[in-house]
């Protein structure tokens, strides 16, 4: 299968009055045509770095240290902005947290979804554009687009403005779509349907989606494959299933056992202690190691490469060395559904 | 533990919109709170949870309505000034935007102590600094922040301060509003032990206010939900979660995610129509302590 999107060693630094920060550190990972990629970690992880760095939206003080993009069998590393310009929007468009502050208060709805039409085909006839726009709308699942094309975003619901971002979105057909926590400003039963909308979206159109998350929960929903990073890295990536039923890396123990689902009838819930480190100076060794209880000596000292346990499923930790000690995972090892 | 603390009884709240419209936040809402408990109250934005907690605290004047702390009518003014001290003290919220709800200006160590010195507690470790060290240590931060501003702090830290704000006053009743929202899924679990823990351990009664149902189901131990103002259900949590009998109840249980790609992905979801939702309908008793709001005559 042809990859999509091919991500090499990506590293990103980022300057600040305090010394550079390492936000993206040597980051590998494929996405195929089609699927759900869930990337998942805490806040300042680097995974909206990430996906700022995939669509080269990143600020003035940030730069690529190293790696290479490869989107569609091109690399894009090194393309200008102008370049990147044309691909904005048709080969990749992103949708971003917060929709409130995405659209723009002072313009209806339904113009600002025909701007993003016209900017990749300004020639297009005002009634095809309506066309589309009524379409676009439709497939987000908005209710009456011809009565709503006039209204501004005040006039929408959290929800309805998530719909309106997407069809922004969708407007030329991306082939890849970046979802930097689309549902966390939302209610739950309001992001149970943006999330299914999404996996409606990627099944009807085929587009391969990135899907940010911090919750474990939400990305369970609709993820094909997932990838959880700690640190600027990604610790572990694999199947949904593998990675939900057979976690290896103790932060993906860390994280799945915080869960109150996981905790029914628990006195208390599990938590990692302390903080993520700070990415301006990063440990030497394993990032995760001091707030690791199964880190091991050489955790302190060397960082763990991917080990592979099948042929999707990788995760770095030196627990899955065949030197290490035997680990059963507190997670009673592989759950069976 | 069956003593009645908190006693809301017919609270409606209605915020005027210009000349004519006005929006019923809060209409016509009656639940009691025993010493010693975990209350959670959980709905959509705007379903008007936040509006209640702000009505318990004074915050808010209801329209109509009355809520009743250890008997006594905190809406009344008269009542309320005869006893304001003992009232500010015991009743202690927790903001659901720690960016807003610490003064910028002030340092971790001023704004813990602040409660106190408002109240001339004679602070009982020596001095106040000492009591907000103290406090800072219980929510699991080391002395080192006391000299810091909120804004050098991340936000799981900031809402540990206003916590620890909160419970310097030693409080009877606490009230939580959304204090785990925009948290990351570890420090949501620290937060919430943390207020597990003050609730066994000192005895303090919470009204915890939250849209995420899988932590209110591990933390309460009664829920009420709300929907456009009303309350539509309350039971005991074991009972609500195994039994919903409201059709919205039953649309926003079937919405938790459940961390489990397969059983997540074979699920289907529930929709509630709005226009299906009716107003009128009283709360009835279903099962003991488990009431649905429904009509008067219906079965």
């Amino acid at each position: 299968m042809e990859e999509l999107l091919t991500i090499e060693n990506l590293s990103v630094g980022i300057a600040s009055p305090a010394g550079k920060v390492q936000a993206v550190r040597d980051v590998s990972f494929t996405l195929h045509p089609g699927e759900v990629l869930a990337i998942v970690g805490e806040s300042g992880c680097g995974k909206s770095m990430l996906c700022k760095t995939i669509m080269k939206l990143l600020p003035k003080s940030a730069k690529i240290e190293g790696g290479k993009i490869i989107a569609n069998g091109v690399d894009i590393t090194d393309y200008s902005d102008k370049d990147m310009r044309k691909l904005r929007g048709k080969l990749f468009s992103m949708i971003f947290q917060d929709p409130m502050t995405a659209l723009n208060p002072t313009i209806p709805i339904g113009k600002q979804i025909a701007e993003a039409i016209l900017v990749h085909e300004p020639k297009l006839p005002k009634e095809e554009v309506y066309n589309r726009v009524i379409e676009l709308m439709k497939i987000v699942g908005i209710q009456q687009p011809h009565e709503r094309y006039k209204l501004y975003p005040y006039n929408f619901s959290g929800g309805m403005r998530q719909r309106s971002v997407m069809a922004i979105a969708l407007a030329a057909n991306p082939k890849i779509l970046l979802a930097d926590e689309p549902t966390t400003a939302l209610d739950v039963t309001i992001q149970a349907q943006i999330l299914d909308l999404l996996k409606g979206i990627q099944t009807k159109l085929g587009t391969a989606t990135i899907l940010v998350s911090h919750d474990l929960g939400v990305v369970a929903r609709c993820a094909d494959r997932m990838a959880i990073m700690y640190a600027g890295k990604i610790v572990e990536i694999g199947t949904a299933e593998e990675v939900y039923h057979d976690p290896r890396h103790p932060y993906t123990w860390g994280l799945m056992q915080s869960l109150p689902a996981l905790n029914k009838g628990a006195k208390e819930l599990k938590t990692i202690p302390g903080m993520p480190p700070t990415l301006i100076d990063p440990p030497k060794g394993d990032a995760f190691a001091c707030r690791n209880e199964y880190a091991l000596e050489i955790d302190y000292h060397e960082q763990p490469p991917m080990f592979k346990i099948t042929d999707t499923h990788y995760a770095a930790t030196w627990l899955l060395d065949p030197r290490a000690p035997k680990v059963e995972s507190p997670m009673g090892g592989k759950r069976n559904v | 533990m069956s003593e009645i603390l908190l006693d809301v009884q017919h609270l409606s709240h209605v915020f005027k919109l210009g000349k004519h419209a006005v929006i019923k936040a809060v209409d016509d809402v009656s639940f009691q709170m025993k010493k010693g408990e975990i209350f959670g109250l959980v709905g959509e934005s705007g379903s008007g949870k936040s509006t209640v907690a702000r009505c318990i605290m004074n915050i808010y004047k209801p329209t109509a309505g009355k809520i009743l702390y250890n008997g006594i009518d905190v809406c009344d003014r008269a009542q309320f000034r005869k006893h304001h001290k003992m009232l500010e003290a015991d009743r202690q919220i927790i903001f659901q935007d720690s960016t807003s709800s610490l003064n910028q200006r002030m340092t971790v160590a001023d704004i813990i102590a602040e409660p106190m010195s408002i109240h001339h507690i004679k602070p009982p470790r020596g001095s106040l600094r000492a009591e907000a060290e103290f406090q800072l240590s219980y929510v699991g931060m080391d002395a080192t922040y006391l000299d810091k501003y909120p804004t050098e702090l991340s936000g799981g830290q900031r809402q540990r301060v206003a916590i620890a704000r909160a419970l310097s006053m030693e409080p009877e009743l606490l009230v939580a509003d959304e204090p785990i929202a925009s948290l990351d899924v570890s420090i949501q679990a620290q937060i919430i032990n943390l207020l597990r823990h003050c609730n066994r351990e000192h005895g303090c009664s919470m009204l915890f206010i939250a849209h995420d149902l899988s932590m209110v189901e591990y933390l309460c131990d009664r829920v009420g939900v709300m929907y456009h103002g009303k309350l539509v259900e309350v039971a005991p949590t074991a009972e609500l979660y195994a039994n919903p009998q409201h059709p919205y109840t039953k649309a926003l249980l079937s919405a938790i995610p459940i961390p489990d790609p397969i059983a997540e992905r074979s699920r289907k979801r529930m929709d509630f129509d709005e226009v299906t939702f009716d107003r009128d309908g009283v709360l009835t008793e279903i099962a003991p302590g488990h009431y649905v709001l429904r009509k008067e005559n219906a079965k």
